[in-house]
C-alpha cells in the first residue's frame, strides 16, 4: 500500500476545493407554513421555478430536499423527498436555482439506483459522466427520423406480428399475473451483444420483486448493460412519481452523447437505449396522491386533470434521432396493469392512445397454456412494421391472416359437427401455429431462427404433426438446420430476405427432417 | 370579501393603531412572533381554532402567552382575528402588515445579523448600499449572533444575502463530503 503523506492529502484537498469559491450566497428564503402527508406549504419564495429543487433546513441542520409544484401568489406547495419527519413548521426553506436532476453515465450500468440517481445496492458511490434534468422537453419534428431499425425482443409472437422498432413506444398491458414483466425482462435479456443500454424502472413494486428481477438479469448476464431505477412500494409518492422520468433522463444521457461523452453528431453516434417503465399505473396512483394532498382538483377516478399530460410528455421522450443528431434512439416499453381486463379505465385508455401500439396479455390465454399469453388479435404495432426485416415480413404476413381466420372459426366450430374440408384445414393450421408461437421464459430466439420456424408453420410443414409434437419438432428442427445447414440461417441474417434459393434449401431441409422426425415418433 | 381583503383589513387596522402609538416596528416584530408561535405549536393552533372554547378563554390564553412580548395593539388585533375564526389568516395579516408599513412609511426594513455589533461606519455603508440596490430608503434591524463566526447576513424583501463565515464553512464541508458527479451533460 502506498504511504499517505501530508503532500498527497494537500493535493487532494486542493483539487476538491478548487471548484469552491467563497462568495456571498444570495437565495430566496421562505418559511414552512404547514407540513404533512409528505407535502409542505411554504410562505414566500415568490421567485421559485416550477419543479425547482428546494432545500428544507430541518431541526438539527438536517437538509431535506423537496420539489416545488404549486406556485401560488403567496405560497408554494412542495413535495418532500426523503425524510419527511425531519421537516416541521417554521423551518427555513431555500431555493437552489436548479430543477431536479439526476446523474448518469456508464458507471451506472449494473447498478440499482433510486430516482435521484443515488445507489441503493450498497456497492459504493457512482462516478457519473453527466447530469441531466429529470423533466426534459422531448425533441421536435426536425430532430427526429422515422423508426426504421428493429428492436428484437426475442419473443417470436412479438417479433413476427407486433414488431417493435428502436425509438418506438409500445405498451405492455394486461391483468396481474399475465407475464407483463416477463415480456420486459426477456426483451432485456435478448439485447445482449446488440449495443442497447437497458433501463428497468420499477415503480411501487415490492422490494422482493425487484430483487428477483435483478437476480434473473444477473443470471443471464444482462446486468452488464442494464440500469435498474427503483422506487419501491415503501418509498414516498414523490419518488415513485419521479422514477419513470429519471429513468428517461438517465437514458437520454446515452442517447444525446456519443461514446466519448461529447454531444452526439453525425460522426459521433448516440447510443441506443431501451427504457421499461414497470408500471405506469402505479406512477399515476402516486401522482394522484400528491395532487390530492396538494389540493389540486380531482377529475375522473380522482386523478388530476394533467395525468394525461404526465404520461404523454414522458412517452414523447421516446425518440429516434436524425442522423445529424447522432441517430441514437430511446425505445419505451411502458407497462400498465388492468383490473379484470378492463382496458376502458382512465389510465389504460390514456396510455393506449399515447403509445404506438400495445401488446395485450390475457389471463385466460395464460391459463390455457398459451405463454407468452399475447392476444395477437387485438395487439398492434403502428410503426414497427417498417422496422421488420424483409424475410420476417415474407413469412409472417400470412401468419397473422391464418391466425385471424382460425380465431373466427374456432369460436364457431365449438358448436359444429360436420365441418367442410377447408374449414378443417384452417382449424388444423391455426392450432399448430398457436402451438408454434409458444415460448418459454429466458429463451430468446434469434431472428433467423424465428423466420425458419414460422416458415415451417405457414408453409404447412406442421400440418401433418400432432399438435403436442409441434414444439418438439420446432426445437429439434432448429437444432438440425443450424448443424446440418448452417448457411441457411447465415444467409437470412445477412441478406435479410428469403430468396428463391434459400426457400428451396429450407423446404428441402424441412422435408428431410420431417421424414426422420416421423420415423422417430413411430 | 376574499381572504386577502380580510387580511388587509386587519393589517390596516393594526397599522393605524400602531402608528398612532408610534410603535410600528414593535408591532411588526410582535406580530411575527405570534405567527411563528401559533404555527409551531399544534396544540395552541387547535385551541385557538376550536369553536367550543369560549372567546373569553381564548383572550386569556393569548394574553398569558403573548402579553409580555407583543404590544397591546397586536394583542388586540390578534384576539379579534382569533375570535372571529380567522386564526388561519394570521400569516397573511403579517405579510400584509409588512407591505402596508413599507408603503406608508416609504422605507424597507432589512434584518441584519452579524457576529459582533455593527459600528457606525459599517452601518452607514450597509444602509447606503442596500438603499441604492432597492431604490428606497432602508432601515436596519440589527441582531447579533455569535455562531456566524464572522461576516454578515442580510434578510431583505424575501431574500437572504448570506456572507457569513459559518455558511461558507458549511459549503466547504459539503464540497468535501460529496463525490464529484462529473461535468454538465
Amino acid at each position: 500500500m502506498a504511504r499517505i503523506d501530508a503532500s498527497t492529502i494537500n493535493e487532494v484537498l486542493k483539487a476538491q476545493l478548487e471548484a469552491f469559491e467563497a462568495e456571498v450566497d444570495v437565495r430566496e428564503v421562505g418559511t414552512v407554513m404547514q407540513v404533512g402527508d409528505g407535502i409542505a406549504r411554504v410562505e414566500g419564495l415568490r421567485g421559485a421555478m416550477a419543479g425547482e429543487l428546494l432545500e428544507f433546513i430541518g431541526k438539527g441542520g438536517n437538509v431535506v430536499y423537496g420539489m416545488a409544484l404549486n406556485l401560488e401568489e403567496n405560497e408554494v406547495g412542495a413535495v418532500l423527498m426523503g425524510e419527511t419527519e425531519a421537516v416541521g413548521e417554521n423551518d427555513t426553506v431555500r431555493t437552489t436555482g436548479r430543477v431536479v436532476e439526476v446523474p448518469s453515465g456508464r458507471a451506472m450500468l449494473g447498478r440499482i439506483v433510486d430516482p435521484l440517481g443515488q445507489p441503493i445496492d450498497g456497492r459504493g458511490p457512482i462516478q457519473a459522466e453527466g447530469i441531466r434534468p429529470v423533466e426534459f422537453r422531448a425533441p421536435g419534428v426536425v430532430e427526429r427520423k422515422p423508426v426504421h431499425e428493429p428492436l428484437q425482443t426475442g419473443i417470436m409472437a412479438i417479433d413476427a406480428m407486433i414488431p417493435i422498432g428502436r425509438g418506438q413506444r409500445e405498451l405492455i398491458i394486461g391483468d396481474r399475473q399475465t407475464g407483463k414483466t416477463a415480456v420486459a425482462v426477456d426483451t432485456i435479456i435478448n439485447q445482449k451483444g446488440k449495443d442497447v443500454i437497458c433501463i428497468y424502472v420499477a415503480v411501487g413494486q415490492k422490494a422482493s420483486t425487484v430483487a428477483g428481477v435483478v437476480e434473473t438479469l444477473e443470471q443471464h448476464g444482462a446486468m452488464d448493460y442494464t440500469i435498474v431505477v427503483a422506487a419501491n412500494a415503501s418509498d414516498p409518492a414523490p419518488l415513485q412519481f419521479l422514477a419513470p422520468m429519471s429513468g428517461a433522463a438517465i437514458g437520454e444521457h446515452f442517447m444525446y452523447t456519443g461514446e466519448d461523452g461529447q454531444p452526439a453528431t453525425k460522426d459521433n453516434p448516440g447510443r441506443h437505449v431501451l427504457c421499461i417503465y414497470d408500471d405506469l399505473s402505479k406512477q399515476a396512483v402516486a401522482y394522484r396522491q400528491m395532487s390530492l394532498t396538494l389540493r389540486r382538483p380531482p377529475g375522473r377516478e380522482a386523478y388530476p386533470g394533467d395525468v394525461f399530460y404526465l404520461h404523454s410528455r414522458l412517452l414523447e421522450r421516446a425518440v429516434k434521432m436524425s442522423d445529424e443528431n447522432g441517430a441514437g434512439s430511446l425505445t419505451a416499453l411502458p407497462v400498465i396493469e388492468t383490473q379484470a381486463g378492463d382496458v376502458s379505465a382512465y389510465i389504460p385508455t390514456n396510455v393506449i392512445s399515447i403509445t404506438d401500439g400495445q401488446i395485450f396479455l390475457q389471463s385466460d390465454l395464460f391459463f390455457q397454456g398459451v405463454r407468452p399469453a399475447i392476444n395477437v388479435g387485438i395487439s398492434v404495432s403502428r410503426v414497427g412494421g417498417n422496422a421488420q426485416i424483409k424475410a420476417m415480413k415474407q413469412v409472417a404476413g400470412s401468419l397473422r391472416l391464418d391466425l385471424a381466420q382460425y380465431r373466427e372459426l374456432a369460436a364457431f366450430a365449438q358448436f359444429g359437427s360436420d365441418l367442410d374440408k377447408s374449414t378443417q384445414s384452417t382449424l388444423n393450421r391455426g392450432a399448430r401455429l398457436v402451438e408454434l408461437l409458444k415460448q418459454g421464459r429466458y429463451v430468446p430466439m434469434t431472428v433467423e431462427d424465428q423466420v425458419i420456424a414460422i416458415f415451417a408453420g405457414t408453409k404447412g410443414f406442421l400440418d401433418g404433426l400432432a399438435v403436442e409434437d409441434v414444439l418438439a419438432f420446432r426445437d429439434q428442427f432448429l437444432e438440425f438446420v443450424n448443424s446440418a445447414y448452417p448457411e441457411i440461417g447465415k444467409t437470412i441474417a445477412s441478406e435479410k430476405v428469403i430468396s428463391d434459393e434459400t426457400e428451396a434449401a429450407l423446404s428441402k431441409a424441412l422435408t428431410e427432417f420431417s421424414e426422420s422426425f416421423a420415423a422417430g415418433r413411430e | 370579501m376574499t381572504t386577502s381583503e380580510i387580511a388587509r383589513t386587519y393589517a390596516r387596522v393594526l397599522f393605524d393603531l400602531a402608528s398612532a402609538a408610534d410603535a410600528v416596528d414593535d408591532a411588526d416584530s410582535g406580530l411575527a412572533a405570534v405567527v411563528e408561535s401559533v404555527r409551531g405549536h399544534i396544540d395552541l393552533r387547535n385551541a385557538l381554532s376550536d369553536a367550543q372554547i369560549p372567546a373569553e378563554k381564548k383572550r386569556e390564553v393569548l394574553r398569558d402567552i403573548f402579553g409580555e412580548d407583543a404590544t397591546p395593539e397586536v394583542l388586540a388585533v390578534v384576539t379579534l382575528a382569533v375570535n372571529r375564526g380567522h386564526t388561519e389568516l394570521l400569516g397573511d395579516i403579517a405579510g400584509e402588515f409588512g407591505q402596508i408599513a413599507e408603503k406608508e412609511r416609504g422605507i424597507v426594513v432589512a434584518q441584519v445579523t452579524t457576529a459582533v455589533p455593527l459600528d457606525d461606519a459599517i452601518r452607514a455603508s450597509v444602509t447606503g448600499k442596500l438603499s441604492a440596490a432597492l431604490g428606497r430608503p432602508v432601515t436596519l434591524r440589527e441582531h447579533v449572533d455569535e455562531s456566524l463566526v464572522g461576516g454578515i447576513v442580510i434578510n431583505v424583501a424575501g431574500r437572504v444575502l448570506d456572507g457569513s463565515i459559518a455558511s461558507q464553512l458549511d459549503a466547504m464541508r459539503t464540497a468535501l463530503s460529496v463525490t464529484p458527479q462529473g461535468g454538465e451533460a
